[in-house]
């Protein structure tokens, strides 16, 4: 069974049947064709059709190959550096409610420093003073410069 | 006579101080960010895009045009110095590039990199002047039945083009097209696949997509990579970024084949400059007297994919600038500028925004020459940017990333759109699955919906139109042919080997 979850081809076939078939079953909910011409459910119908059509072909392609084996230890390339992406990303998911409550300078300033500290392993200080110049640079830039909006804190209100 | 015209009338808007200016500031800035390994022509201008918002159309352009170039010319530097391609085009360059600066000739390496990107360059633009009015006449003649069956012969060579698995292309195609049919109909007003969120209703802005999906997403699959590698010294002294005579020599054939094969390439949907410089090197090393020397540090081996991958500049800019049909990543970026701008590409720019269209032709020629004048004095200068920490560079990048984004949508709904695209760029390769097609279905869904729609009602519903016209016919036998192709392929090799 781990064979085939482990297989990309498998997971990203049968997502992407998923959304295929979700999108073919809301556009026949809407107009497809009328006497007029197509209707809003007419170009959707075809791409979702060929989307769950392929996904189909991919994934059953991968079930008929058996899956793949466990990768061993020295081909399991920087596994780290794999959990330090996810936590970037995590982090910056973070920044959206940060930077609601606190706006643009302390929000993203936070979230860098959790990046430069954790992600970076680079020293408390180091990572605070980093995340400071950059989240101000960027102020300067958008904010003053380009006057390009920037987050705004939900409770101070700038 | 046309073109000549009207290049002299776009030399006169690309000379004006302010356009200078901001050529100069796109070349440096492409050149700053495309040394950078990992970020290329495509993520550089969709990050820098929303630098651009309040500039008009004509300066717009031009700085993105600089960018786009300067990125090119910066992503060989790293291929030469640290044999990590700054972007995928370049990483034909680190074969030679690499070896040459290796022998001690890092100097000569960067020298021919800039004088092939100069050389094809110009010559790929030449094509693009004296090729874009006729086209652009003949482009007149469509409607919407031609521009459809267009759009699905360019959605076609992109399928077959861009991809090791033509199914995984296909796959990643739709998905953008779905991303592009999120919003309101266009035609009925109808609200479609919005999941109740009222953001989403007036669609997903480009920019959300393209920062996602390339700086985002090539960020976070740097700091998975955590590639280390040892930077080489760039001799001090222009005279040392100079080639010797006998190495310029070896190139003479290079520059040529870099100039009509990046080009060529350049106008096909979905191959862009790696294709072009993979193909160019392979033609290379074919006729080349001494096919032993490549991969040692032959220059001819570095020249001709320098060469392509800024020629293919020209010929990627030819449909975009006459149909309005981007054929890469990078071009589907600057038309959505240019569309944000408020200017159409397509056959009637030339006449409706002579300025625009003239002036960027003129200020890539301007562009070439600044590039060559300013990357080879001040290429050991440019360097340093690889000697800045990544604990800096890259969550700067980020901060860029998300306050570009921000400034395009004014709403923090499209910073999680937009950490949703990072996540979906990051996966891509993962699975084997390109994101140009992603890319260009999700810029080309709209028209090509639209197109389709206009086509079936202006037959009052008889889908016959699209072959009864002949452009579109020949278009549509050409799409099939493509499509059809790689299952030819397979059964005559079946058929191969069940004869042997």
């Amino acid at each position: 069974m781990l064979r085939y979850l482990r297989d990309p081809n498998i997971l990203f076939g049968s997502g992407l049947s998923v959304l295929g078939l979700y999108i073919v079953q809301q556009s026949l909910g809407w107009v497809v064709y009328e006497r007029d011409g197509p209707g809003p459910g007419f170009f959707p119908l075809i791409y979702g059709g060929a989307m769950l059509f392929f996904a189909l072909w991919l994934t059953l392609k991968a079930l008929r190959a058996g899956g793949v084996a466990a990768p061993r230890p020295e081909d399991e390339l920087n596994a780290s550096g794999r959990w330090e992406a996810i936590a970037t990303l995590v982090a910056l998911a973070a920044s959206v409610p940060l930077m609601w409550a606190f706006g643009f300078i302390p929000g993203f300033g936070l979230v860098l420093f959790f990046i430069i500290r954790v992600v970076f392993a680079r020293p408390t200080l180091n990572a605070a003073i980093v995340a400071t110049c950059i989240a101000g640079a960027l102020y300067l830039g958008f904010a003053e410069l380009l006057q390009s909006p920037l987050p705004a804190s939900a409770i101070w209100g700038f | 006579m046309e073109a000549l015209n009207g290049l002299l009338h776009g030399f006169g808007i690309a000379m004006l101080p302010t356009n200078i200016f901001w050529c100069f500031v796109g070349c440096f800035l492409g050149t700053v960010i495309g040394i950078l390994p990992g970020l290329g022509p495509a993520a550089t201008i969709s990050l820098l895009l929303p630098l651009t918002y309040t500039m008009d159309p004509t300066g717009g352009i031009i700085m993105l045009a600089g960018i786009y170039y300067g990125a090119k010319y910066g992503g060989s530097t790293t291929s030469i110095l640290l044999n990590m391609p700054g972007e995928a085009s370049s990483v034909v360059s680190c074969i030679d590039g690499y070896q040459m600066a290796r022998n001690g000739r890092a100097g000569a390496a960067l020298g021919i990199a800039a004088i092939a990107s100069f050389v094809a360059g110009t010559v790929g633009l030449l094509l693009m002047t004296f090729v874009a009015p006729p086209i652009a006449n003949f482009a007149l003649s469509f409607s919407s039945p031609e521009y459809f069956a267009l759009m699905v012969m360019g959605l076609s060579l992109v399928v077959l083009l861009s991809g090791k698995s033509m199914i995984k292309s296909v796959l990643s195609l739709v998905f953008g097209l779905w991303l592009a049919t999120i919003g309101t109909d266009l035609f009925t007003a109808q609200a479609r696949f919005v999941f109740g969120h009222s953001e989403l209703l007036g669609g997903i802005e480009f920019m959300t997509v393209a920062i996602g999906i390339f700086a985002i997403a090539e960020i976070l699959l740097n700091i998975e990579a955590k590639e280390k590698s040892e930077l080489l010294t760039v001799p001090k002294g222009l005279r040392n970024l100079l080639p010797s005579w006998a190495e310029l020599k070896a190139c003479r054939f290079a520059f040529l084949n870099g100039s009509v094969t990046g080009f060529i390439i350049g106008l096909l949907p979905g191959a862009g400059a790696t294709v072009a410089s993979f193909v160019s090197y392979g033609i290379e090393k074919a006729v080349s007297k001494h096919p032993e020397r490549f991969g040692q540090g032959a220059p001819e081996g570095l020249a001709a994919p320098e060469g392509a991958n800024n020629a293919d500049t020209g010929g990627a800019l030819l449909p975009l600038l006459t149909f309005g049909i981007p054929s890469g990543s990078s071009t589907a970026v600057l038309l959505s500028a240019l569309i944000l701008w408020g200017v159409k590409p397509g056959p009637l720019m030339m006449t409706e925004s002579p300025d625009v269209f003239w002036g960027l032709v003129a200020s890539l020629y301007i562009g070439n020459v600044v590039l060559l004048v300013m990357n080879l004095p001040l290429v050991g200068v440019f360097a340093q940017i690889l000697r800045v920490p990544l604990y800096i560079l890259h969550p700067a990048i980020l901060g860029v990333a998300v306050a570009g984004a921000y400034g395009a949508a004014g709403n923090l709904f499209d910073i999680s759109l937009l950490l949703i695209f990072g996540f979906i760029g990051f996966l891509l390769p993962k699975g084997g699955f390109p994101s140009a097609p992603l890319i260009l279905g999700f810029v080309l869904g709209q028209p090509m919906e639209r197109a389709i729609r206009q086509s079936l009602a202006m037959s009052v519903g008889d889908p016959i139109i699209l072959v009864d016209r002949p452009i579109s016919a020949v278009l549509l036998v050409i799409a099939l042919l493509i499509l059809v192709s790689p299952l030819w392929r397979r059964f005559r090799h079946m058929r191969a080997a069940a004869t042997a």
